[in-house]
């Protein structure tokens, strides 16, 4: 999505994907001290309909906003749409973390994309997020793989082309950028938020 | 002010059921001062690991009857107990 980007990378997870807050949180201070511009954070951990946001991590994410540093999670894949919506997990449900849900071929809100059910815990933008090709553990290499892990990663990486266009953009303004660039879907903002991220022309 | 999660594991994997894994916020005002903010935390029973600067953190573990004596601390906003994270993908899809 953004070939030129810097990568700075931070291993937060351990083999079986799975971590705890302390890295998470170490990560995004490490980020924050290398002045990155965009994290993209694919992980998360579900709440229930009516748990707040955490306060520790809402924190975090503002200091790195006003440091510049624009934090970018997936919204979660619990629902089982159309009979059942789940709320926006941890840490995408913090106001000042973007939260991205997914979309098909088709532009349609992926059936296990999550929603903004919570007081905060709105979902911000969709990207696509079914079959998406990715890289895999040796032998294959490759697969493809669906979930808002997949989605988030592209709204990063299109963060990071705005970011090269308006080298002045960081943080809010970059958010802001995206939120106001992107392409209205139809579908409830409570699913789909701003829309569709738009890549720079 | 704390997370749903609570484990009864410290950071050295030592059980402990009666500890728990946490994330301590310092205040705004308190930033350029969360050293000593620290250090007022490990006097009332945080064993404290790390300091993140840059987003006014401190992470640690203390005994579950010393949460609100850790939240008291002047210059403290928030306690959370640490949480498990997974990579969010949809396993049906691969």
């Amino acid at each position: 999505v953004a070939p030129d980007a810097e990568l700075y990378i931070a291993r937060v997870l351990d083999d079986r994907a799975s971590g705890l807050d302390g890295n998470v949180l170490a990560g995004i201070d490490w980020a924050v001290r290398n002045q990155c511009s965009v994290v993209s954070m694919s992980l998360g951990s579900p709440v229930l309909v009516g748990d707040p946001f955490s306060e520790i991590y809402e924190q975090a994410a503002a200091r790195a906003l006003a440091a510049g540093t624009l934090l970018i999670a997936p919204a979660g894949n619990e629902s089982q749409r159309p009979d059942e919506i789940a709320p926006v997990e941890h840490p995408a449900n913090c106001p000042s973390i973007l939260a991205v849900g997914a979309v098909d071929q088709q532009l349609r809100v992926a059936p296990f994309s999550n929603g903004g059910l919570n007081p905060g815990g709105d979902v911000d933008l969709v990207a696509p997020g079914i079959a998406i090709g990715s890289t895999a553990p040796h032998p294959s290499l490759y697969q493809t793989a669906s979930g808002t892990s997949m989605a988030a990663p592209f709204v990063a990486g299109i963060a990071a082309l705005l970011a090269e266009a308006r080298p002045r953009a960081r943080g809010a303004a970059l958010r802001d950028l995206l939120l106001h660039s992107a392409l209205a879907l139809g579908a409830p903002a409570r699913d789909a938020g701003a829309g569709l991220v738009q890549a720079p022309r | 002010m704390m997370g749903r999660f609570a484990f009864g594991w410290d950071r050295r994997g030592a059980a402990a059921v009666n500890r728990a894994n946490v994330a301590v916020a310092v205040a705004d005002d308190a930033r350029d001062r969360i050293y000593e903010v620290a250090a007022v935390c490990r006097a009332v029973g945080l064993d404290h690991t790390s300091t993140l600067t840059d987003i006014g953190v401190l992470l640690g573990s203390v005994e579950l009857d010393n949460l609100l004596s850790l939240r008291a601390v002047p210059g403290v906003v928030a306690v959370e107990v640490e949480r498990e994270f997974r990579l969010k993908q949809y396993l049906w899809g691969r």
